[in-house]
């Protein structure tokens, strides 16, 4: 099927998030410990469905059917367990797009961060969520009516609430944070820059005088 | 000792007669196969003289051959192959052949044919004895006659026959029957000579022989550059192509040029310069925002131009259409507007003469333009943005990190810069010390790859790494300062506090001013001289190093 012509100088973005959500089991039948369930969607729990054709979950190996794919949403794959592993999320697009599909990677956590293990409480669960955002660069003509017309209602949130933990509010925040850990590097970089001038300075008066001394021996 | 009649158990007879002496000694006895008999009698065979039709004399020669035998011929006569040149009559060689070369005589002409038969049209022996031969006709006759030129002669006189010939034959018809023709074709296939292409290919062999070593390798290494090229051809063709293509996209504006601040003032809904022109041509496509980029900030930074507090208009196209009343509530969109997910970039502080996004969609104008009020959040721009053109010679407005897409689907953090992999570990440690880059990944990322937070991302991993280097740089000199300052300590040890001093207020001296003269010198004795001298020769070269620290 010959994709329609693309159309130049247009990029159409659309945030999603994924990751894993990880409980601890209370009752342990197996040796599982966890049981966990990861997951593909918008980051305001949007539909995505309409620019996605199917999502794989690339599973462990010792995982019975590791290639769970969806072909509506929700997204979702839970399953118990006991060890970490990369997932492989690979979104296929609508073959109206002509585009290739694109793989996620991350791994599944289940285990609170190293600082907090102590005191995690128990039975609280563990969010591993990551946030992206997928380019479409010169769509082709029906792709880009997909695009636009199957978006419904915003697609961040404004605030973070719950689960959709990556909002306008978060972004701004993280930019606020770069933007003074740029400020802070710049100075630091002066400052390193004005040592070095001083030092460059030193060493050569040091010079100076060891030449002058040795003359002198 | 058991007796040599004994069969021990176990062993063989052989085994014995190693270790027993006085065995008796196998041997074996000849045995000659039996005479054959046959059941016919004995042939007869006679002695014989014969003759062979190959030779032209009657030499008889003898051999063994059965009695009854016939004699018929010598057997291997039949080997004795012989080419048959073309003879020619008289008339024929007037009419026919003598038009052909005015440099062959008759006898000339004969004397060749001889020889061809003579020799079973050997060329290159007829040509070694053309001269030498006891039947060469000495006057009239050329003396330059090469190996392709007696060739040459006798294939055009045979030519000539057979075509005639074969014409003769069928004087009263009109045409050859099909037969005929092909037969004269196939027979004049076989008489085709060019002098002039076998004197070349003999050129050529004799050179390819020639060859000196330099110049085979020279030809070896030609053949695989030709041979790499075609093979490259077809990527090279595509490669251009592309280049064109992208070339004439951009070719409106020259990228990354955004310098004189297009301001547009979108205060009231009528004074909208771009926006008119542009309003329907694009309606179909579905609108791309337009607007001006502002004088750019630039920091200690060159990276990325960041505007800190000023209003630029990103220039990434969002899809979707949604009122995003919801979200600001104050913000008076119109239903034409907005982006698939009320990301809006809005204007820091409305005192610095807002320049509200331009969102216009499928060609129809907001109508509360004019109205446009935005809440004041932290402003999150793009910084670099270029014009590109989308065909009918309208020009848009798209955020300089988009324009290197090519087509396809991405993933914004992939975007992000790559960073050298032997710096890798330490520009992680340093943003997991500042608290900013996400965990669990191989390379930093930051927690929410939006656009604005991935341009300044971009910008910090881009200032880290220097500030790495000059870390380096830094820790490097001042090594080096302490190493000189503990030289200079020993040296001081060496030659006493206040001599050390006297240099080094003459150091100073000397630092202070350009040219240092006019320290007394004490001259006494030899070593004093001595040391008056170095004196001066330092001093004279301290001047110099004192302006070259100060320059």
């Amino acid at each position: 099927m010959k994709a329609g012509k693309r159309m130049k100088g247009v990029v159409i973005s659309k945030p999603i998030m994924y990751g894993n959500i990880a409980t601890e089991l209370l009752t342990k039948k197996t040796d599982h410990t966890h049981k966990w369930t990861v997951f593909l969607r918008g980051p305001n729990n949007q539909d995505i469905s309409y620019f996605i054709h199917k999502v794989e979950f690339k599973l462990h190996d010792t995982f019975v059917n590791n290639n769970r794919v969806f072909k509506s949403p929700p997204y979702e794959v839970t399953e118990t367990g006991w060890g970490e592993f990369e997932i492989i999320t690979k979104i296929f697009f609508p073959p109206a797009s002509g585009e290739k599909p694109i793989s996620l990677y991350h791994m599944l956590k289940l285990y609170p961060p190293e600082s907090q293990v102590q005191s995690w409480p128990k039975g609280k669960p563990v969010n591993n969520f990551f946030y992206d955002e997928l380019i479409f660069s010169e769509p082709t003509e029906e792709f880009f009516e997909m695009l636009t017309k199957g978006a419904s209602g915003p697609e961040i949130p404004l605030k973070a609430s719950g689960q959709q933990i990556f909002s306008l509010g978060s972004e701004a925040a993280e930019c606020k944070r770069l933007e003074s850990a740029v400020a802070q590097v710049t100075s630091q970089y002066n400052d390193y820059k004005d040592r070095s001038k001083t030092a460059e300075v030193e060493i050569a008066k040091l010079r100076q005088e060891i030449a002058a001394l040795e003359q002198a021996r | 000792m058991a007796g040599p009649k004994q069969k021990p158990k176990g062993l063989s007879r052989e085994l014995t007669s190693l270790y027993l002496e006085n065995q008796p000694v196998p041997v074996a006895l000849d045995q000659f196969r039996a005479k054959p008999k046959f059941g016919t009698k004995a042939e007869r065979w006679v002695w014989r003289g014969f003759k062979s039709s190959a030779r032209n004399d009657d030499l008889v020669l003898h051999h063994w051959t059965k009695a009854n035998e016939q004699f018929t011929d010598y057997f291997y006569a039949r080997y004795n192959a012989k080419t048959k040149p073309c003879q020619y009559t008289d008339d024929e060689y007037t009419k026919r052949i003598e038009p052909l070369d005015a440099a062959w005589t008759r006898t000339e002409t004969d004397y060749l044919l001889k020889l061809c038969e003579q020799f079973d049209l050997r060329f290159v022996v007829i040509h070694d004895r053309y001269y030498t031969h006891p039947e060469c006709p000495k006057e009239g006759m050329r003396l330059d006659r090469t190996l392709e030129d007696l060739k040459d002669r006798y294939y055009a006189v045979s030519r000539v026959l057979t075509q005639s010939r074969a014409q003769q034959d069928t004087r009263d018809l009109d045409d050859l029957p099909l037969q005929a023709t092909n037969k004269l074709a196939d027979d004049l296939a076989l008489l085709r000579f060019d002098k002039t292409k076998e004197q070349e290919r003999k050129r050529y062999l004799e050179a390819l022989f020639r060859r000196t070593k330099d110049e085979i390798e020279e030809e070896e290494m030609l053949i695989a550059e030709a041979r790499r090229i075609e093979a490259n051809e077809r990527r090279l063709v595509h490669e251009r192509e592309m280049l064109i293509q992208s070339h004439v996209l951009f070719d409106e504006v020259p990228a990354g040029d955004v310098g004189p601040a297009v301001k547009v003032q979108f205060s009231s809904g009528s004074d909208l310069p771009l926006q008119s022109g542009v309003a329907t041509p694009l309606g179909e496509h579905g609108r791309v925002r337009k607007g001006g980029p502002d004088g750019s900030d630039t920091g200690s930074i060159k990276s990325i131009k960041r505007h800190k507090s000023s209003h630029n208009v990103a220039g990434r196209h969002r899809a979707g259409s949604q009122k995003a009343d919801a979200h600001h509530g104050a913000p008076k969109l119109s239903t034409s507007s907005v982006d698939a997910g009320g990301r809006h970039r809005t204007p820091s502080s409305p005192g610095l003469g807002s320049a509200p996004r331009v969102k216009d969609e499928r060609g129809s104008m907001p109508p509360e333009f004019g109205k446009l009020t935005f809440a004041t959040e932290e402003h999150l721009v793009d910084p670099a943005i270029s014009y590109v053109s989308i065909g009918e010679g309208e020009t848009v407005a798209v955020a300089q990190r988009d324009t290197k897409l090519g087509p396809g689907v991405f993933l914004r953090s992939d975007k992000l810069h790559p960073i050298p992999k032997n710096k890798l570990e330490a520009v992680k440690d340093f943003m997991h010390d500042l608290g900013l880059s996400s965990p669990n990944t191989i390379w930093p990322r930051p927690v929410m790859a939006t656009p604005a937070v991935c341009d300044r991302f971009d910008s910090l991993q881009s200032t880290i790494i220097p500030l790495l280097d000059c870390k380096k740089t830094v820790d490097k000199l001042e090594t080096e300062v302490q190493v000189l300052r503990s030289r200079r300590r020993l040296l001081v040890n060496d030659i006493g506090e206040a001599k050390a001093q006297a240099i080094r207020e003459q150091t100073a001296a000397a630092d202070a001013s350009q040219d240092c003269r006019g320290q007394p010198v004490v001259v006494s004795g030899r070593s004093a001289r001595r040391r008056w001298r170095a004196d001066i020769t330092a001093r004279a070269a301290r001047p110099a190093a004192a302006r070259s620290t100060a320059t």
